[in-house]
């Protein structure tokens, strides 16, 4: 918790950030919704004002904190160095292939999407396999994964839908 | 209806042979994401309710406890072998069992885990048996300000105890709290944080963010700091069983560990974590053969194990009577409630004896099916572990869109599960637990709805809030809870 600042402790700031902003979004919310009800006590606004006002109270602590040179060590987790540093290509690489289906799925359904996202990620954990092997053996498994859903009843769309 | 005619009752339904095969199917899926890295019981009980959905409860709920009960004894296989505990409840056994396996002892390390697992986990039902019943009667006296004080409870220990620091879990928990109140008010049909949106009028989907914060969210983080050091599996040579001397050393740690790990994991927040530093703890000091320990101690996995399994049938109890979750696998196995339509408490013993009963029995059947599955059989799960970790990841990535997609196909929710990912990201480079914000958003609704309540009954004084004893009781021990960490702030620090 204490400790030396880390190399690049700047980035604890994004948690300020993150609560701080949340909690101010929060309270512009709040302050359209009525805080009150006559029958019930407390109205739809209530809430929201407690969890904005905390956001923000614990975003400025934490920035206070983070400038008495507070840090927050990285996750422990299997398969990741958390000494390591951050390889930014294999964030974009694997943050790709998780925003692609937002823009692709409606037009080339859910086996390719799905196949091009577990390329995408294949690269980012460092395949050494051609992209377009990767690309084959993900488009096989969302097909197969397609298959067999509708199978069980659930609904991932038409295989092929083009813009539909 | 006696317990036990209730028990022989659930039996009757657990012992069906379909229902015999659901809970072979969720021990044999547990174990093996217990193995795996990068996915845990919350995020496989989560892919798996599209699934289930053409299921009865019963024999989901069979499935989910199984993936339950399943992945710690598959997380402690893989703390021995490779020191990587699969799940948070196996770090202690990683400590010990790991060098026990360097040693040339794997054999012994796995085979404690492994029946301390099952005797703790048979205990622990058996407490689970005895207790649920008794506390469910007491909740026919909750009232809506005692749920609502159990809930602010659950908030603050949750935050509290869990993580590094209590600014982070409260940062989670509010997190969690925020999302929660996506969507129309229930109550005044007034539409609440949506932006106009027309998707978000329904409120943010817990299967969303629990695949977005663990799924998505591991992906990132373990693509932007890949370990390069390749996984080192110790072989184990021999059959995987214990000598004469093991059983007398394990044994009493076993019991201890079962009997510290059933109480902390009914405890609101008392997780896996606690209970198993408490047991590695007290069998150092017991331990006639201190020296050991931080060198192999079979003491130090016996009685992690045992605590790691106890306190998982501990989390069940104020599940299944209360409605509350005290764990991320809890929280998921509460919204496959509500998905059922149902809701844990004590009315499901009287309305849902089938289900309660045949759950409770399987998890008996199910600790004896992982102690096979996993004691002659350890060496065949570790195989898992060859896959190579690209297309690991990448088949996660495939079947979380399955989870989401397969929802209403609605991109709004893809967009979403992207940005939420982003925000587990964000709390995994900073270690914020992620624990506090699922049970949030899980119950973030029913602690407003039943503060509404009170506060309606009470015709708007605050101090009803207070007005029963155990509600006031709750409620002080809540605010005890979150002194806590302002002492450890204000207590000179060590030079």
């Amino acid at each position: 918790m204490q400790g030396e600042p880390a190399p690049g402790g700047r980035a604890a700031y994004a948690l300020p950030v993150f609560s701080g902003g949340l909690g101010l979004l929060l309270l512009a919310e709040a302050s359209t919704l009525p805080l009150g009800q006559d029958y019930a006590a407390l109205g739809p606004g209530f809430l929201v004002l407690v969890v904005g006002l905390a956001l923000t109270g614990i975003g400025a602590a934490l920035f206070w904190r983070i400038r008495r040179g507070a840090t927050f060590a990285p996750e422990e987790t299997e398969g990741a160095d958390a000494s390591a540093p951050v390889s930014l290509s294999g964030l974009a690489l694997a943050g790709g292939a998780v925003f692609l289906p937002v823009v692709l799925m409606n037009w080339l359904g859910f086996a390719i999407t799905a196949g091009l996202a577990y390329a995408g990620v294949t690269r980012a954990f460092g395949s050494t396999s051609p992209l377009w092997r990767d690309a084959a053996i993900g488009i096989v498994l969302g097909t197969a994964v397609w298959f067999a859903f509708s199978k069980l009843g659930v609904q991932l769309g038409p295989y092929f839908p083009m813009g539909r | 209806m006696g317990v036990i005619d209730a028990l022989l009752q659930g039996f009757a339904v657990a012992a069906q042979p379909l229902n015999l095969f659901w809970a072979l199917v969720g021990c044999a899926l547990g174990t093996a994401i217990g193995v795996l890295p990068g996915i845990g019981p919350a995020l496989t009980i989560t892919l798996l309710l599209p699934v289930t959905v053409s299921l009865s409860p019963t024999a989901a709920f069979i499935i989910f406890s199984g993936v339950f009960y399943g992945a710690m004894y598959g997380g402690s296989t893989t703390s021995i072998l490779i020191n990587t505990p699969g799940e948070s409840g196996s770090m202690i056994t990683a400590l010990e069992g790991n060098k026990m396996a360097k040693r040339g002892r794997g054999a012994a390390a796995l085979a404690t885990a492994a029946i301390g697992s099952f005797v703790a986990g048979t205990i622990g039902t058996i407490l689970l048996t005895v207790a649920a019943p008794a506390i469910s009667e007491i909740a026919f006296l909750f009232g809506p300000a005692e749920y609502f004080a159990l809930a602010v409870l659950a908030f603050t220990s949750v935050s509290v105890v869990l993580g590094q620091s209590a600014l982070l879990g409260l940062m989670s928990l509010f997190f969690g709290l925020g999302l929660s109140l996506v969507g129309v008010d229930y109550q005044s049909g007034q539409p609440r944080l949506a932006f106009d949106v027309p998707q978000l009028l329904d409120g943010v989907g817990m299967t969303i963010v629990l695949v977005a914060m663990f799924a998505v969210g591991e992906i990132l983080y373990v693509a932007s700091r890949l370990s390069r050091e390749p996984q080192q599996i110790i072989a184990i040579d021999g059959p995987i069983a214990m000598t004469r001397e093991d059983w007398s050393r394990s044994w009493k740690p076993w019991l201890r560990g079962s009997l510290i790990g059933f109480p902390i994991g009914v405890m609101p927040a008392g997780g896996s974590e606690i209970p198993t530093l408490l047991s590695y703890t007290i069998e150092r000091k017991l331990s006639k053969h201190p020296e050991e320990f931080g060198h192999g101690a079979i003491e130090g996995v016996a009685g992690p194990e045992a605590a790691n399994n106890a306190a998982v049938a501990g989390i069940m109890v104020p599940l299944l009577t209360l409605g509350l979750p005290t764990s991320a696998a809890a929280a998921v196995m509460l919204s496959a409630f509500q998905n059922y339509g149902l809701t844990p408490g004590p009315t499901l013993f009287t309305t849902n004896t089938e289900l309660v009963w045949g759950v409770i029995a399987s998890l008996y059947i199910g600790n004896l099916m992982l102690l096979i599955l996993n004691l002659p059989m350890a060496r065949i799960w570790v195989k898992l572990l060859a896959i190579p970790k690209p297309h690991l990841y990448g088949g996660i990535l495939v079947f979380s869109l399955v989870g989401v997609w397969g929802l209403s196909r609605s991109w709004v929710d893809l967009a979403m599960l992207a940005a939420l990912g982003g925000v587990g990201y964000l709390f995994r480079c900073h270690s914020v637990p992620v624990a506090p914000a699922l049970i949030g958003m899980i119950l973030g609704p029913m602690a407003e709805l039943q503060l509404r309540r009170a506060l309606a009954i009470g015709q708007g004084d605050p101090l009803t809030l207070l007005a029963s004893p155990v509600a006031a009781a709750l409620l002080l021990a809540a605010a005890l809870l979150l002194l806590i960490p302002l002492f450890r702030a204000l207590r000179p620090r060590p030079a």
